[in-house]
């Protein structure tokens, strides 16, 4: 009970300790008064005796002082005393203070700047109700394809999944919007309209769609995306109810919020052409009646169940295959779905818009944690050197009877006080860190625009500081911890030589620690290095300089003629690149589907003349007999624009396209496979042989080296270069309305920079059709380059961190040696005055830095071993445990570390021996 | 024994002023005062520690502390023994002539020996 009076009492003071303090001063007054009444009845004069009556209380202030220890609840008070007493102590050692500040932000800084990255992209959930619960369904297939979802599985899932609370299926599509009267395209999204049950959102301003908006025959209505309705519309909220575009029949029903960005371009899947925003929502019509297991082409979306994981939904749905392809007949039957290897997909929404960045951002917050960790190190080895300098200060209070713990107190305290200034410069540096960053980042890097710093970010750099502060505050207290009593300590302070062993031993291990993190740090670098050098050395199989490329979309045909709409399109464009090649500075220009490199890789069944597979009666299954090759669908002159070598026949040519092409060019992989140790020029293929009566020959018309097409890192494959156009009886029934115009510039300021050629290209462009939207303009060289930006961004940052943690631990060294030197002055003396040489005397100082950069090294290597292999991801060409990069490495630190000795060593030959045996 | 010195001190002064509060509550110069009489005037104790002490002992739930009129018509902060203090000073007195008693025979044993 009184127990719990006296916490009481406590925890009262605590909140009101201005009354306690005014009590306390008038219980003060009271005291003295008294004393000196009575001093006064003893017969001293009043002013003596109210002297004598203050001198007999003693320090009133520290009185005050200990009375407010005695009661300061959870210690709170002291803590801020303490920090308070640190403070004027640092103030009166600037120095110091300066170096330990600088050292801990830059360390800070860098840590927060990718921690503040790695929290807007990773971190921070998606802004949806419960995001966690939203997952990305897809399929892949024993080729590791990725496939979107077919309709038929939308709805035996929607019907039938216990482990999705919802799911919708949707297409993201791109069509030019014809009539405006300027270029336009728009990027849509068609979703199931229980898309709003997945992704829940609320309207900013009208209603999202319904089921019944969705019933065949609906009147078309549409939302606006934010950012669409503000460009186009001027946020004018009496957009709804109007037509979304002149005559266009499209009611605007609602404006969707501005954090409604879960959509990203998926190359990989899409089935029209990418963009970079969806601008406008409609519900897609499906007929569940029509539904089929097939076409794997929707994206799919879902919500989890309460309390289930993606992996149980991935098995319920995987479970669920071969009863769907029953129930949904369409060209995939049970058999062939599980001879194809086809499984669903089931990944978190965040995950699949982050992707790989996510493994990268957590890599390097590992190596700039290293750099923290080595700027720790080093501002722990100011303070042991600064409490060796305060040692015969610390003995004497100790011997005083100041306990270990108000010793702790106060060194803990200056840490932590050095350490929140340097995490507030650090919070500082980490703002035009990020900056930085992203700079260097990959450019389409996801969730960008929630970078910044927030309160996860402020409280991880404030974490981060108070830890840093209490290692280096608590560190050189250890070497106290054996000496029993302070009279021991006094003693050995002030014999002065012996006295540092401890602590020497201290700051070497701290260095030895630095120059493994270095190493640590260096080998990363050293081997994302190589990565990158082995990617540059690859021969991409084009020539990107000097090229622009841009996306364009043709109008409607206008040229009514006999051949069909295809051809004339084929026509069409030529038309365009041959105006195009009017301009100064362009030497030629083509048009293609699939740019090298780019995303987006599509393979066919392929098979060439007297090589058929069986073909049984109408029967689709050979087609799988058919072995597969890439396929570009490329326009005249296409290879020869980017720079393609052509080693046997010629590209196809603009002739060719006048009507059907008839000729086809192949790679040597292809031509190396079909007609080994023949000439493949001449010899016919067949694209998707289906039909003997129908199916569409080509005739080789060239051989190119191989290009390297999907990604750098992908070897090459067989493939196809397809003429643009192909008879409308082929199989396909469709032709390519999206195109990517190719651009090469002649010799001189054009190809030096293409991009400067690109109004010129623009007005002839809008010229020849005013409506044509342009898009993805860039040149061939940023194309290729971003096959290596998010090797080359993990390159530079470890790069950096490792030149920082190398700088910190040559200098970390110099400082070791450096007073190891001033503490053997005296033997040094009497060797020289022995008749020492110079060189055996700086042998003997190097051999003591070299001995701790052996010792960091050792350590370092095996650390290395372990840590790389979090790299082996973005490695190229390079394993993880590559001899060169150890080996490079190894000898870098060993030299910085020679070089950092050499210095101090170089002083110990010029100690004068007179002065160093007198000075003790 | 391991304490060190100024655990002892203190250790001290909170014995003699529970002991000095067991007569009657007082405020913090009465306990001074009656302190330096009881021991004759040897433990003349800086007055101001007296305080700390004070406020250390109420944190233990040893005294309690209460503001009262005196004779000549002033506030001043009165301190009384709870019944806590008083079992606390009783074992405290138990430990005390316990280790004296023993420092007692120590000495005469090391005075017979020297």
């Amino acid at each position: 009970m009184s127990h719990w009076a006296a916490f009481m009492t406590k925890v009262r003071e605590t909140l009101r300790r201005g009354d306690v303090d005014r009590e306390l001063d008038e219980e003060i007054t009271y005291h003295i008064e008294h004393e000196t009444e009575r001093l006064i009845a003893g017969g001293i004069g009043p002013e003596a005796a109210r002297r004598q009556a203050r001198a007999q209380f003693g320090n009133a202030r520290a009185v005050r002082e200990q009375v407010r220890e005695e009661y300061g609840f959870a210690g709170l008070e002291a803590v801020w005393r303490d920090l308070r007493h640190a403070t004027r102590g640092l103030r009166r050692s600037p120095g110091f203070a300066a170096t330990a500040i600088v050292t801990i932000g830059l360390g800070i800084g860098a840590t927060t700047a990718v921690f503040s990255v790695l929290n807007g992209v990773v971190l921070r959930p998606l802004p949806y109700d419960d995001a966690g619960e939203i997952v990305r369904v897809s399929h892949t297939d024993n080729d590791g394809d990725r496939l979107g979802i077919p309709d038929g599985a939308y709805f035996f899932w929607r019907d039938n999944a216990t482990t999705l609370d919802a799911v919708a299926a949707y297409l993201e599509l791109s069509e030019p919007l014809h009539g405006a009267g300027e270029p336009l395209e728009l990027g849509m999204i068609i979703a199931t309209p229980s898309l709003f049950e997945v992704v829940r959102v609320a309207p900013l301003y009208g209603r999202l769609f319904t089921e019944e908006d969705a019933a065949p025959g609906a009147p078309d209505v549409v939302l606006l995306t934010y950012s669409f309705w503000q460009d186009r519309y001027g946020g004018d909220p009496g957009v709804i109810g109007r037509d979304a575009f002149p005559e266009s029949d499209m009611e605007v029903i609602g404006v969707l919020p501005p954090d409604f960005d879960f959509v990203r371009p998926d190359p990989t899947i899409s089935f029209g052409s990418p963009f970079d925003e969806p601008q406008i929502v409609m519900p897609l019509t499906m007929r569940q009646a029509n539904a089929r297991y097939g076409n794997f082409m929707y994206q799919g979306i879902a919500r989890l169940a309460p309390g289930a994981t993606p992996e149980a939904a991935a098995t319920e749905l995987m479970s669920f295959m071969p009863r769907a392809a029953e129930t949904y007949t369409g060209s995939h039957t049970p058999q062939s779905l599980r001879e194809g290897g086809h499984r669903p997909v089931v990944v978190p929404l965040k995950r699949a818009i982050v992707g790989s960045l996510e493994d990268t951002l957590w890599i390097l917050l590992g190596a700039v944690g290293f750099v923290l960790l080595i700027a720790v190190a080093n501002v722990a080895n100011l303070f042991v050197a600064r409490a060796g300098a305060r040692g015969r200060e610390i003995a004497v209070r100790r011997s005083l009877g100041a306990g270990w713990g108000a010793l702790a107190r106060a060194s803990v305290s200056e840490g932590v006080v050095l350490s929140l200034a340097g995490g507030a410069l650090g919070v500082g540096l980490a703002v035009v860190g990020t900056r930085a960053l992203l700079g260097l980042a990959p450019a389409d890097i996801p969730r960008v625009e929630q970078i910044g710093i927030d309160p996860v970010v402020l409280a991880f750099a404030a974490g981060v500081s108070v830890l840093a502060g209490l290692v280096f505050g608590l560190l050189p207290l250890v070497q106290f911890r054996g000496a029993a009593d302070g009279g021991a300590a006094l003693r050995e302070e002030s014999r002065g030589g012996t006295a540092g062993r401890d602590r020497q031993r201290m700051r070497r291990g701290l260095v030895a620690v630095q120059v493994a993190f270095a190493l640590v740090l260096l080998v990363g670098a050293g081997l994302l290095l190589r990565t990158f050098a082995n990617l540059r050395a690859i021969e991409p199989g084009f020539d990107p300089a000097g090229v622009l490329t841009m996306r364009v979309t043709l109008p409607e045909s206008r040229t009514e003629t006999a051949a069909s709409e295809a051809v004339s399109r084929a026509r069409e464009m030529v038309a365009l690149v041959e105006r195009i090649e009017t301009i100064p500075g362009v030497e030629m220009a083509a048009f293609t589907a699939d740019l090298p490199l780019d995303g987006g890789e599509y393979r066919d069944y392929v098979a060439v003349e007297g090589a058929l597979p069986a073909v049984a009666e109408g029967e689709r299954a050979a087609l799988e007999e058919a072995p597969t090759a890439l396929r570009v669908f490329s326009g005249p002159g296409y290879l020869t624009a980017i720079g393609a070598r052509f080693v046997a026949g010629r590209d196809l040519e603009r002739g060719d396209f006048a009507d059907y092409p008839q000729y086809v060019v192949v790679n040597e992989a292809f031509a190396a496979e079909r007609w080994p140790g023949e000439s493949a020029l001449g010899r016919r293929l067949v694209q998707w042989p289906n039909d003997p009566e129908q199916d569409v020959w080509y005739t080789v018309a060239g051989v190119v080296a191989d290009n390297r097409e999907a990604s750098l890192m992908t070897p090459p494959e067989p493939t196809i270069y397809l003429p643009t156009v192909f008879r409308p009886d082929d199989g396909f029934g469709m032709w390519i309305t999206d195109m990517t115009l190719v651009v090469r510039m002649s010799a001189g300021p054009a190809a030096a920079d293409p991009a400067s050629v690109f109004g010129a290209i623009e007005r002839e462009i809008h010229a020849y059709h005013p409506e044509i939207p342009i898009r993805a303009v860039q040149t061939l060289g940023a194309v290729e380059a971003r096959s290596f930006q998010q090797v080359s961004f993990a390159m530079v940052l470890i790069l950096v961190a490792g030149g920082v943690a190398l700088l910190l631990g040559a200098i970390g060294i110099y400082g070791v040696v450096s007073y190891l030197v001033t503490l053997r002055t005296r033997e040094l003396g009497i060797r020289i005055a022995l008749g020492a040489s110079p060189r055996t005397l700086r042998r003997s100082i190097v051999r003591e830095g070299a001995g701790i950069a052996a010792l960091g090294i050792g350590v370092g290597v095996v650390a290395a071993f372990l840590v790389s292999r979090v790299l082996s991801s973005m490695l190229f060409g390079v394993a993880t445990t590559d001899v060169v990069t150890y080996g490079g490495v190894c000898t870098v630190l060993f030299v910085a570390v020679i070089l950092a000795s050499l210095g101090p060593a170089r002083r110990a030959t010029g100690v004068d021996p007179v002065e160093a045996i007198r000075a003790e | 024994m391991s304490l060190i010195r100024s655990d002892l001190l203190r250790g001290t002064l909170d014995l003699l002023i529970l002991k000095t509060l067991t007569l009657e509550p007082m405020h913090g110069w009465g306990v001074a005062q009656r302190i330096r009489q009881l021991s004759d005037e040897v433990f003349d104790v800086n007055q101001g520690s007296m305080y700390p002490a004070l406020r250390r002992l109420q944190r233990k739930g040893w005294v309690t502390s209460e503001w009262r009129v005196t004779d000549n018509n002033r506030r001043a902060r009165y301190y009384t023994l709870t019944p806590l203090g008083r079992r606390q000073l009783a074992d405290e007195e138990e430990q005390w002539e316990l280790s004296s008693a023993a420092v007692d025979r120590v000495l005469k044993l090391a005075l017979q020996g020297g």
